[in-house]
């Protein structure tokens, strides 16, 4: 799993399954991106990191794997075609955390792994400061992990596992330093590295797509939809594949929890359904129960019994759908 | 009013309380003050039956509050010194017990998890009142100079807690400023800026030796001590603050948990 701060976000939790890889590629170059794209898929990861539409870093995990630039690419066209499951998010940055990211996905190491205890750190602070680095210092426990961003040996912000958002203040990421056992990563970029790629010119990925998705044995026809089951050879696609119906309705149950508790009522039901086995195993009765008993439980802090109710009524009418 | 007869006749048929001497007259803000506690108690005890544990964090705090407030219309209250250092350690534990409770709010909306049993709080709280029952009744009886030290640690914790909880419960507005309570909790901050003038006032005071309950030692065994600047405006503000700030906590309490009553029903 990456751990990304999440700027001001132009789509969230979007199925990949209702994706077209290749235009939505094409729209968020259209459209001079500054940002990042994610896609999460059940045992992997995908980020697309770009800077003014231009594609500047691609990284996937995968299986314990990491696979970066044109391979990254490729894996994450396989992912989409054959995963059953797995969500699009775009978040949109300011240019300098951008780069910063870019330091941490595919930056020049200066530190790799060191216990913080055997590092000198403020003279560390000192050279990221005079050698003015941008780049990403990265502080990580086994149970936390926490971000420190520069820009031009200034630091723009921080980051870690329990925040929301970018935050201004180092208290969190300091306290997580503190830990027994902390290391630390420094990765930053070169002074030209973020202005000579462009991975999207580099590779065609329509025609990745094309190929990955069409038929080989079948005659030459328009391109089948992503996802499809029917068009992949069968023994090529290891997990079952979910209806767009039930990522339909995962969709829906999300909007109608943002809708009725807002945005932490979303989080929650995200939470809950991930915790219940998915949506589809809402069909069970029990597990419905289960599912709408700890939705309520936390948003009595959250709501009135009133909307409570009202949304867990919705969330039964959609359910019914599956 | 006037409640001294009351209190006479309360003495006739229970013989074991101390004598009433002096008139027991109380004033309507300070019942009105007590009487909204109360509301916040309630309130709060409401919104605690079937709800997350921090709910009930809250809500023995305002009651506890409540109590304490109470208390203090006691005409006994200058008779039984150890009880009243009793119940500034509760006025500690009833402030300890809310920042839990808006601390463990503000977990949840950053974790979304609710874990952790009421009946831990009810036991914890109980067995901290015991310590201080305890602790008071194992040390000679409390003077009225160890009551009015009582009362500055009282006021002391309530003042930093007050500032710290004023931070959390803006931060706990700014993760759910989206969902429909989320009004009803910004309030808190409001109630906890009065509490910080009400008892930050009489910290103030009390620090610098210029609260009632000094002026009365000094008369009473005649100290000799002679206070400065008793007549200077910030004295008199800081006085004027405490009056206010007592009244408009109330009244602000009160009023949060009436407006989250009709956003939670």
């Amino acid at each position: 799993m990456f751990l990304l701060p999440k700027g001001n976000p132009l789509a969230e939790n979007v199925p990949v399954a209702k994706l077209q890889l290749p235009e939505a590629l094409d729209k968020l170059r259209n459209g001079t991106l500054t940002g990042c794209a994610t896609f999460d898929f059940p045992g992997a990861d995908c980020v697309l990191l770009y800077d003014g539409g231009k594609l500047i870093s691609a990284i996937v995990h995968r299986e314990h794997k990491e696979l970066k630039d044109q391979a990254a690419l490729q894996a994450l066209v396989d992912l989409m075609v054959l995963a059953s499951s797995g969500s699009f998010n775009v978040y949109a940055f300011p240019r300098e955390m951008a780069l910063a990211l870019l330091g941490l996905l595919s930056g020049t190491a200066v530190i790799t792994a060191q216990e913080i205890k055997q590092i000198d750190f403020k003279a560390l602070l000192e050279r990221i400061k005079t050698e003015q680095m941008t780049g990403t210092l990265t502080i990580t426990t086994p149970e936390r992990t926490g971000l420190i961003f520069y820009k031009g040996g200034g630091t723009i912000g921080f980051f870690h596992d329990a925040a929301t958002a970018v935050e201004t203040s180092a208290g969190a990421v300091q306290q997580i330093a503190g830990l027994p056992g902390a290391m630390a990563e420094l990765r930053i970029i070169q002074n030209d590295q973020a202005f000579t790629l462009d991975l999207a010119a580099m590779v065609d990925i329509r025609k990745l797509w094309e190929t990955a998705s069409g038929n080989i044995f079948a005659p030459a026809s328009p391109a089948a939809p992503p996802g499809a089951a029917a068009t992949i050879p069968a023994a090529t696609v290891a997990p079952p594949v979910a209806s767009a119906g039930a990522n339909e309705v995962e969709t829906a149950i999300s909007e109608l929890a943002g809708q009725f508790i807002g945005r932490l009522g979303k989080t929650l039901v995200e939470k809950e359904l991930m915790n219940a086995g998915g949506v589809k195993a809402l069909q069970d009765e029990a597990v419905l129960k289960n599912f709408l008993d700890a939705v309520e439980r936390g948003s009595k802090l959250l709501a009135s019994a009133n909307k409570i109710k009202e949304m867990a009524d919705a969330i039964t009418a959609k359910v019914a759908q599956l | 009013m006037d409640f001294t007869a009351f209190f006479q006749y309360l003495t006739e048929i229970l013989p074991f309380l101390p004598k009433i001497y002096n008139p027991v007259i109380y004033n309507v803000s300070d019942l009105v003050l007590v009487f909204f506690w109360f509301v916040a108690a309630g309130f709060s005890f409401y919104f605690s039956l079937g709800n997350a544990r921090l709910w009930t964090s809250i809500s023995i705090g305002f009651f506890l509050i409540f109590w304490s407030q109470a208390y203090l219309l006691n005409p006994y209250v200058e008779s039984y010194f150890r009880v009243t250092a009793v119940h500034s350690i509760i006025g500690v534990i009833a402030i300890l017990l809310i920042s839990h409770g808006f601390q463990e709010y503000f977990v949840f909306t950053r974790t979304l998890e609710i874990t952790g049993s009421k009946r831990t709080i009810y036991l914890t709280t109980a067995v901290a009142i015991l310590i201080g029952i305890l602790v008071v009744y194992l040390n000679p009886k409390p003077t009225q100079f160890a009551l009015r030290n009582y009362k500055i640690m009282e006021n002391t914790i309530w003042f930093f807690l007050s500032l710290t909880n004023i931070y959390v419960v803006f931060k706990i507005w700014r993760e759910m400023k989206d969902s429909p309570i989320a009004n009803g909790i910004i309030c808190f901050a409001v109630v906890f800026f009065c509490i910080v003038l009400w008892k930050g006032s009489n910290l103030y005071l009390q620090i610098y030796q210029w609260d009632p309950a000094w002026q009365q030692l000094v008369d009473d065994y005649d100290l000799g001590v002679k206070t400065y600047g008793m007549d200077d405006m910030l004295v008199q503000f800081a006085q004027q603050m405490h009056s206010i700030g007592a009244l408009l906590s109330g009244i602000s309490v009160g009023g949060t948990f009436a407006y989250l009553f009709k956003l939670l029903r």
